[in-house]
């Protein structure tokens, strides 16, 4: 189960934020973070981001066993400024659509 | 045993608990008689691995294995346990199992517990390491270097490599998976054993046609083993599902 890391830090209920900030406080639309994401899986595979969707299974799909699965910290961590637990991507992330929810997750609700 | 079975995020039955390869190799009870008549004999390779979540950033991996039937004398059956945990370092690039292992023969007269370690690269762009070449079809590797200690003061330094291959031939899943290790014992010279399966899996189902085949010498005592059989095979969850 992936969890959401960091709450609204003004104490208000959460509204589903359209926009929510990275730890260098860059903001971004979930879209924007699921191009991101996208991208980040398609250069790790070798293929196009247009060939990816939030059902893409990453072991099925794209090949990779659990050990890769955690290439995609580094760069989530450059590009997109969060920093992921290896033990939820190697056990909880199964789709493409997992990693964006879980970076998701991460960032702070503005 | 039943909070095992409910704490258990994932179950998976194989080959071997070793690696991801020896879990993609299917587990195989296979029924050998001789063309020229005889007693029926049996043969049993199977693994089972079950992941448990600790809630402290890192997992914990229990597995058991074994390697008998009739077709094998005692001593050159092998039974194990092993306990395992893992950490990964993405500025290197490098993950990291610790575990601990318990091995005996088939009558538990040699009995050994290791504790060791074992490194692997999670990518580094080489071709196929950790992903499949393809999408639907290709090769996947990955290698492990470690090192244990055997209860006895012995080190085992060990170098391993699983390696998978997938071809589709219509409706079928071709796969052919085997796993090579190669053991440095202080004091003794050094020996290796590989282990490889082609199956051809029935329907997504896990279960498969399976020819497999093992060679070389492998720990706790090192016999000389030379087989290959035909039988059915059971990897959970299928490969093709995962």
């Amino acid at each position: 189960m992936i969890r959401r890391k960091r709450r609204r830090k003004s104490g208000a209920p959460s509204s589903g934020a359209a926009t929510r900030r990275d730890d260098k406080g860059i903001s971004w639309r979930k879209a924007e973070v699921q191009t991101a994401v996208f991208a980040i899986l398609a250069n790790l595979s070798g293929t196009v981001a247009s060939g990816i969707t939030r059902r893409t299974q990453l072991g099925r799909d794209l090949g990779w066993d659990d050990w890769y699965k955690l290439s995609i910290v580094k760069p989530v961590r450059r590009q997109l400024h969060e920093t992921l637990d290896h033990r939820v991507v190697k056990v909880d992330v199964k789709t493409a659509g997992n990693v964006v929810d879980y970076v998701w997750s991460l960032m702070e609700e503005i | 045993m039943k909070a095992l079975l409910l704490l258990a995020q994932t179950w998976s039955i194989g080959h071997s608990y070793s690696s991801p390869a020896a879990l993609r190799l299917p587990a195989t009870l296979v029924a050998v008689r001789a063309a020229s008549g005889g007693a029926w004999l049996s043969k049993l390779d199977a693994g089972v691995l079950a992941r448990l979540p600790t809630g402290a950033g890192f997992g914990l991996e229990l597995g058991v294995r074994a390697s008998g039937g009739s077709v094998r004398s005692r001593t050159e059956r092998v039974y194990s346990a092993m306990a395992r945990t893992d950490w990964s370092f993405s500025g290197p690039g490098i993950g990291m199992a610790l575990g601990a292992e318990y091995e005996a023969d088939g009558g538990f007269d040699v009995k050994k517990l290791s504790a060791g370690a074992e490194l692997t690269p999670l990518g580094w762009g080489a071709a196929g390491l950790g992903r499949f070449t393809h999408r639907t079809h290709g090769f996947r590797w990955r290698p492990w270097i470690g090192g244990a200690v055997v209860a006895d003061d012995v080190f085992r330094g060990h170098a391993r490599v699983e390696a998978v291959l997938r071809v589709p031939v219509g409706a079928l899943a071709i796969e052919g998976s085997a796993e090579a290790t190669a053991w440095y014992r202080d004091g003794f010279n050094g020996t290796n054993y590989a282990t490889a399966a082609l199956s051809a899996e029935l329907g997504g189902s896990g279960v498969s046609l399976t020819l497999s085949a093992d060679e070389g010498r492998r720990p706790p005592l090192y016999l000389k083993t030379s087989k290959a059989s035909v039988g059915l095979g059971l990897r959970l969850p299928s490969p093709s599902r995962r």
